[in-house]
């Protein structure tokens, strides 16, 4: 344990001093140091008992590689969280402000009350990103006791490697801290705690969830909802309760639903509810345009704008309300976005992450791109063979199999549904996502490999 | 047969991490950031690609200066990451980035001095770049290095 705490320590410490001081080592090294770790838990040389240690160690350099680059801040939503961060020490927290980040709990309160202690501009380099740091470590907790430690380890160390977890999650506080306590409602969803720890744990963990980031608590309501909808339907096909009890699930949706409606009925005067109804309309809207080949008689709705512009005076009117524009418009300003011409099958005009995660841009990559795209579709034919194995061996968790499925969905949609991935942004959808889509990813690439699906501690 | 296989998996997986993290980006010396080919990272490539903007000193001596100095409710123009520095700084209500803007503050942070262009705008990590205005030195109000203010009034 020992050399497993010096090793990190040393790992971590370099890392923070290497992107202060913008010497370009540190990234060399982390590289080498997870790919050793990959090959020796994959031979088997580490002891389980020191995973954690290891995805701490490795996790916080990951993240901090980006974090603590140079002396302030790195990123495009930090600053104005930062921003909001400010103007609340200044003038204090009004709860009707129309900001977007003064909904969060994080920003608006930690934030100020932490600044008597420490400069806001460390708490969001350095504070936070050690709290995020630990997500792998969380999930490999909650994975071991379905797929074992080794399997639990590889897809922690997945979702680690992800660049959406060491850079663009870094870059924003609401959504690092939201996805932390994700993590642990993961944890107390399937890791096998005394009832009244799991009936706390998860209580706190889903409040976390929801009061500090908006956007992942739709998603994370989404599943919640999603897996009660499936446990509901199965077990009135199958005459008996599937997966676990009642509980679990039960708590979770009553916790979500009253605290997403109740606490963002009141912050911000309920404006986040109506971004998110005018978004849910706007895709409704233009996607059935994107993929009819008949016009379609324009409609007046609002504009969503997923990032919120920080306010200096609190908003006294109805927030979010903008001039109506035609669909026609909304898909004007869509294209010119994505940089798509409308020609063509529709997904061709889709941003252009969700051309590269499809293949559709192969022909205009350089070579190198092109192997990347290779890389791409068998990582994600592994998640489709791992989700089937999971499926099929029935031997899992079935609110887990559940979780995963509607998560795959929810992908599926960034993917294949336009505008939605503007919307709601594909990169964090796919990071939120792989907190169940990471151990089918394991099981395909276990599969691929050996042709068989392993028992879990092979 | 299963070692082989075994094996090749191993090197799928070492390799999609490696593009993943950024390291091919940059050993490969690719500098595309206008649309999306090889994944980067700002660790490895920020400084030789500037991929975010990472304020000098200077560039944080001038947003303090404009916060603390500079003459209220009159515009301020600058790039991308000029304008995400200025918004955490709180000056959300007075960024412009229109030249026609005829009484205005211009931030020119030090990267912008050096290569003589600004981010447009970003989409999802790229960026689009533009010449920074020019302006007659004489305009100058602040300066810290590279990091520069320039006041225009018409």
């Amino acid at each position: 344990m020992k050399k497993a705490l010096v090793l990190m320590l040393l790992l971590v410490t370099e890392t923070a001093v290497a992107s202060l001081n913008r010497v370009g080592i540190a990234p060399y090294i982390l590289v080498a140091a997870m790919i050793a770790m990959f090959l020796l838990v994959a031979l088997g040389k580490i002891n389980p008992k020191y995973y954690p240690i290891y995805l701490y160690g490795l996790g916080l350099s990951a993240v901090w590689q980006t974090s603590m680059l140079g002396s302030y801040l790195v990123g495009v939503d930090i600053h104005t969280e930062m921003a909001s961060a400010k103007y609340v020490i200044e003038h204090g927290w009004n709860i009707a402000s129309s900001d977007g980040n003064a909904t969060s709990l994080v920003v608006a309160v930690v934030t100020p009350f932490l600044s008597k202690w420490i400069d806001p501009v460390w708490q969001f380099k350095a504070l936070y990103p050690a709290m995020f740091a630990a997500v792998p470590m969380i999930l490999f907790f909650a994975y071991r006791h379905m797929i074992g430690d080794k399997k639990a380890f590889l897809a922690a160390m997945f979702i680690m490697a992800m660049p959406m977890f060491t850079m663009e999650t870094p870059s924003m506080i609401k959504g690092l801290v939201s996805q932390t306590f994700l993590a642990l409602v993961m944890l107390f969803m399937f890791h096998p705690f005394k009832s009244w720890v799991k009936f706390l744990g998860l209580t706190l963990s889903i409040i976390g969830v929801v009061v500090n980031h908006y956007t992942v608590a739709f998603v994370a309501a989404s599943i919640v909802l999603g897996i009660l909808g499936m446990k509901l339907l199965f077990s009135l096909i199958m005459r008996r309760t599937v997966g676990y009890s009642w509980k679990p699930i039960g708590i979770a949706t009553v916790c979500v639903m009253v605290t997403l409606f109740g606490y963002y009925s009141i912050v911000s005067q309920g404006g986040m509810i109506a971004t998110v109804k005018g978004a849910v309309t706007h895709v409704a809207n233009v996607a059935i345009s994107m993929v009819k080949t008949s016009d379609v008689t324009p409609t007046t709705t609002s504009v969503v704008t997923t990032t919120t512009v920080a306010t200096k005076e609190p908003s006294t009117t109805t927030p979010q309300s903008t001039p109506d524009l035609t669909v026609d418009k909304l898909m004007q300003g869509y294209l010119e976005r994505t940089g798509g011409d409308g020609d063509g099958l529709y997904l061709e005009n889709q941003e252009p992450i969700v051309k590269t995660a499809l293949g559709l841009d192969f022909a205009s990559s350089t070579w190198l791109g092109r192997i990347f795209r290779v890389l791409q579709l068998i990582t994600e034919l592994a998640i489709m063979i791992g989700v089937g194995i999971l499926v099929i061996k029935r031997k899992y968790p079935f609110e887990y199999i559940a979780g995963v499925l509607v998560c795959l969905a929810l992908v599926l949609g960034c993917l294949f549904i336009p505008f939605l991935s503007i919307t709601v942004s594909a990169t964090r959808f796919y990071q939120l996502s792989l907190i169940f889509l990471a151990p089918a990813l394991v099981l395909g690439f276990d599969f691929l490999a050996r042709g068989r699906v392993c028992a879990e501690q092979e | 047969m299963r070692r082989a296989r075994v094996a090749l998996v191993i090197v799928i997986v070492i390799s999609y991490f490696l593009f993943s993290s950024g390291f091919v980006y940059e050993i490969s010396g690719a500098t595309t950031t206008t649309r999306m080919d090889t994944p980067f990272s700002f660790a490895f490539s920020a400084d030789r690609v500037d991929l975010i903007g990472l304020p000098t000193h200077d560039d944080l001596s001038a947003v303090k200066w404009i916060s603390q100095h500079a003459l209220p409710k009159i515009p301020i123009q600058s790039g991308y990451d000029g304008v995400l520095l200025l918004w955490g700084f709180g000056m959300q209500d007075r960024i412009t980035n229109e030249d026609y803007v005829n009484t205005r503050y211009v931030f020119i942070m030090s990267k912008y001095s050096k290569t003589g262009r600004w981010e447009e705008g970003r989409n999802g990590g790229l960026r689009i770049l533009k010449p920074i205005p020019k302006i007659d030195s004489d305009k100058l109000v602040f300066q810290s290095g590279d990091a520069k203010v320039y006041f225009v009034r018409s």
